[in-house]
């Protein structure tokens, strides 16, 4: 008996444990720690809980390559990270979309244009501009014709990188055929490098020699050629002779990386399909707020109305599901912060629901605890008989549950996505802690001499002398 | 002892009437499609100050303009307005309509703060009708999906005439889920997809208990009718059929009274799921599941007769 008082007490004290971690989490360090959920930088809110836009567009295409739209996704990184939404994400969605999700955004229909747009590739070398003073003399320069549009379409841009690097724009996007990252040799004698290789158009091979006839003839410190995309700079090589070839390279202190990543951005100058706009949503922090109040208000008295209830119907077991069901609620919440899965609102509701499902698996071996009661078994029997011939029935029906919660996962997107990993965690969990838990917390009692059938839910005179 | 199976002739014409009446009102009037399917702005202010609701509906048709209407106007809490409104009809790519929803959407907010001062777009979904178009057909592959695989797994932990009478329960309640929105014209979003899955994972998760009695008392009860064994597992369960379902609607029920407009709407069909799911565990499944079974063992018998 006291050795059932000390696992007891243990037990009760590891889940109060437990829920301490999650709720405040468990700081070994500065830098070792895992956060608990009410840490800042606990649970990861998702957009509809801490305000947010959501963007999605479409390639004008049906069937894109995947290399296609790797460039795709890319070209939203550098333009994001160009806009200051460093904090974005970027993930492609089906066949031929992309989907970006930027926090704290609240009013995105600008950052959509910006996204959006057609690329603009430009090659500018610092000839043929004005002296890099103010913006206004730039655009009164002669330039090309590639300079015209990009001046026109871009009128609101804030800065002109060719005007402000004192050069013109010597090739556009679609001067260029293709750019590739490569490894190899660059000359007979070298060795193994990482590299760009571009390859240009007639037009642009014709250009291209053209500037760089002129570049080698000014002096060191000028004699490069700056690639810009949207007017961000994005690679700046020197060059050393007149080139004048289908196809050229960029070398450098490139990793296999950093030379994908440049074909990657001068390729999404020349993508041969425009993108659409098919969805954006936002929602404000204010309102986010509000929900997440109100459903974490619902979800508390959801359990608090579900203790009563196990309690009222169950007496001792339960009570012992309501202490089992906060070691649940702490093991959700610590898999929530130190996981940092993205929290929806959807995703709330879900764990909401499944604390009511996950008394479920109590609730089938506690009425199976009461029958064998009833034909007059032991306490001791009785309880184990109730979890061994329940156990099938529990795990069978879980199971069914955790398959409709992996096609979410697999199959949906956005919030149902996050609705599914929820359930999935939420059933699993509750699994595990009603079987095990319980059942410990349940052997001692027994230990402890609580063998009176009534503190088991049976009523009845006649079954109390069953226990004798 | 309830007398389920005996009376399964009047759950049968029950579950009967309101499946054909569902899919009546599926095929004449469909569902009545929200922003997330049908395509369309929804558009949340918040008014901030008291505001009439006909006062709004004037400056939105005022900024849509003479050949568009709003489909609703709807007041919420904490002086909240929701605007919904489609597409132009006659545009026909997705670039014009971007540039339709910025226009009107920047038109209201215009004339709405005009009107009252403290007025801020607080969200706003606008949605191309393509991208709805491709969430019904994955929402319809997804359920599907859920189906075929709940009846391999069945099949393998029990046998296939309980697979098939599981996956008909299914069908029945997401039939009659479905028909009860249909009829009532609730509009549907891309949660109801979330919540016909859980729905479809609850009702499954009940009847398998159901089954998993059955399947014990079989190897006992070796001279009682297949109608006998489920009456018994039907009821030697109900406790727990009851239970469970009281304990998961106090939880999504409280969500449903104390959420927010859009979480509101996702707990809805989940609580009539539930409420659906558990009637046809206990009524449903086991009627099929006996009915199928005895009448093989009366054609075997009457076989072997002749």
């Amino acid at each position: 008996m006291s050795r059932s008082i000390i696992k007891l007490t243990a037990i009760i004290a590891l889940i109060a444990g437990l829920l301490f971690i999650a709720l405040y989490g468990l700081d070994f360090t500065e830098t070792v720690r895992f956060p608990g959920i009410l840490d800042p930088d606990g649970v990861v809110q998702g957009l509809d809980l801490k305000g947010g836009s959501v963007i999605v567009f479409e390639a004008q295409e049906n069937n894109p390559t995947d290399e296609q739209m790797e460039t795709v996704t890319n070209m939203m990184r550098t333009r994001l990270d160009g806009l200051g939404y460093t904090e974005a994400t970027v993930t492609r969605q089906g066949l031929n979309k992309v989907r970006i999700e930027i926090p704290s955004l609240s009013d995105p229909a600008e950052a959509a244009e910006a996204l959006g747009a057609t690329a603009q590739l430009q090659f500018i070398a610092p000839i043929g501009g004005a002296a890099p003073v103010v913006e206004e003399t730039a655009e009164t320069t002669e330039g090309t014709e590639a300079d015209e549009t990009a001046a026109a379409e871009e009128a609101e841009a804030p800065v002109d990188l060719a005007a402000q690097m004192g050069g013109s724009v010597i090739l556009t996007g679609s001067d260029v055929k293709d750019a590739k990252a490569q490894y190899g040799p660059l000359s007979e004698m070298s060795s193994n490098v990482h590299y760009v290789e571009l390859s240009f158009t007639e037009e642009g091979r014709k250009k291209f020699a053209d500037a760089t006839g002129q570049v080698i003839t000014l002096g060191e410190g000028n004699n490069f050629i700056a690639i810009a995309m949207d007017n961000n700079l994005i690679s700046m090589p020197r060059v050393a002779e007149r080139i004048d070839s289908d196809t050229c390279t960029i070398s450098g202190d490139f990793t296999a990386e950093s030379a994908r990543e440049l074909a990657a951005q001068i390729r999404s100058g020349q993508l041969p399909f425009s993108l659409s706009r098919i969805e954006l949503r936002s929602i404000s922090a204010t309102l986010g707020d509000t929900a997440l109040q109100t459903s974490l208000l619902a979800g508390l008295i959801g359990i608090i109305l579900v203790m009563l209830f196990m309690i009222a119907f169950y007496r001792l077991p339960g009570f012992l599901a309501s202490i089992a069901l906060a070691a649940y609620m702490s093991i959700i919440g610590i898999i929530l912060a130190t996981m940092h899965i993205n929290l929806t609102l959807p995703g709330i509701a879900g764990i909401i629901l499944s604390i009511g499902m996950a008394v479920d698996a109590n609730v089938i071996i506690f009425e199976r605890i009461k029958e064998e009661l009833r034909i007059g078994k032991t306490v001791r029997s009785a309880v184990d008989a109730g979890f061994n011939r329940a156990l099938s029935a529990v795990i069978d029906s879980n199971i069914t549950t955790i398959i409709a919660a992996v096609i979410l996962i697999i199959m949906g997107t956005g919030t149902i996505k996050g609705f599914g990993t929820t359930l999935l965690i939420g059933v699993v969990i509750s699994m595990i802690s009603a079987i095990f838990v319980t059942k410990f917390l349940l052997k001692q009692m027994i230990g402890m001499n609580v063998k009176n059938p009534w503190f088991y839910g049976i009523n009845k005179k006649k079954e109390d002398t069953a226990n004798a | 002892m309830l007398n389920i199976i005996g009376n399964k002739k009047i759950f049968f014409i029950i579950s009967g009437v309101l499946m054909l009446a569902s899919i009546v009102s599926l095929v004449f009037q469909g569902f009545n499609l929200d922003t997330d399917f049908a395509g369309g702005m929804a558009v949340t202010y918040g008014i901030n100050e008291d505001f009439a609701v006909t006062d709004v509906e004037a400056i939105v048709s005022e900024a849509l303009g003479v050949n568009q209407k709003a489909s609703s106007v709807q007041k919420s809490e904490n002086n909240e307005v929701i605007i919904k409104f489609g597409f132009d009809n006659t545009l026909k790519t997705d670039d014009e309509r971007t540039a339709f929803s910025d226009e009107k959407i920047e038109a209201i907010t215009k004339l709405l703060t005009e009107k009252y001062a403290k007025t801020e777009l607080k969200g706003q979904d606008i949605v191309s009708p393509s991208t709805g178009q491709e969430l019904a057909r994955s929402a319809v592959l997804m359920s599907i999906l859920a189906a075929l695989a709940i009846l391999i797994y069945i099949t393998i932990r029990f046998e296939f005439v309980s697979g098939v009478c599981a996956v008909i329960a299914l069908v029945h309640d997401i039939l009659i889920l479905c028909g009860i929105y249909s009829v009532c014209r609730i509009a549907i979003d891309t949660t109801f997809i979330a919540a016909i899955l859980t729905v479809l994972g609850y009702s499954i998760n009940a009847t398998i208990v159901i089954f998993d009695r059955i399947r014990e008392n079989t190897r006992h009860a070796k001279k009682k009718t297949y109608g006998e064994i489920a009456n018994e597992s039907i009821n030697q369960t109900i406790g727990r059929s009851i239970n469970t379902t009281v304990t998961t609607l106090l939880t999504i029920g409280m969500v449903f009274i104390l959420g927010v407009t859009s979480i509101k709407e996702f707990a809805l069909p989940i609580i009539i799921g539930i409420l659906i799911g558990t009637y046809s565990s206990i009524c449903i499944a086991g009627s099929v599941w006996s009915t199928w079974k005895d009448t093989a063992v009366k054609s075997k018998d009457a076989k072997q007769k002749a």
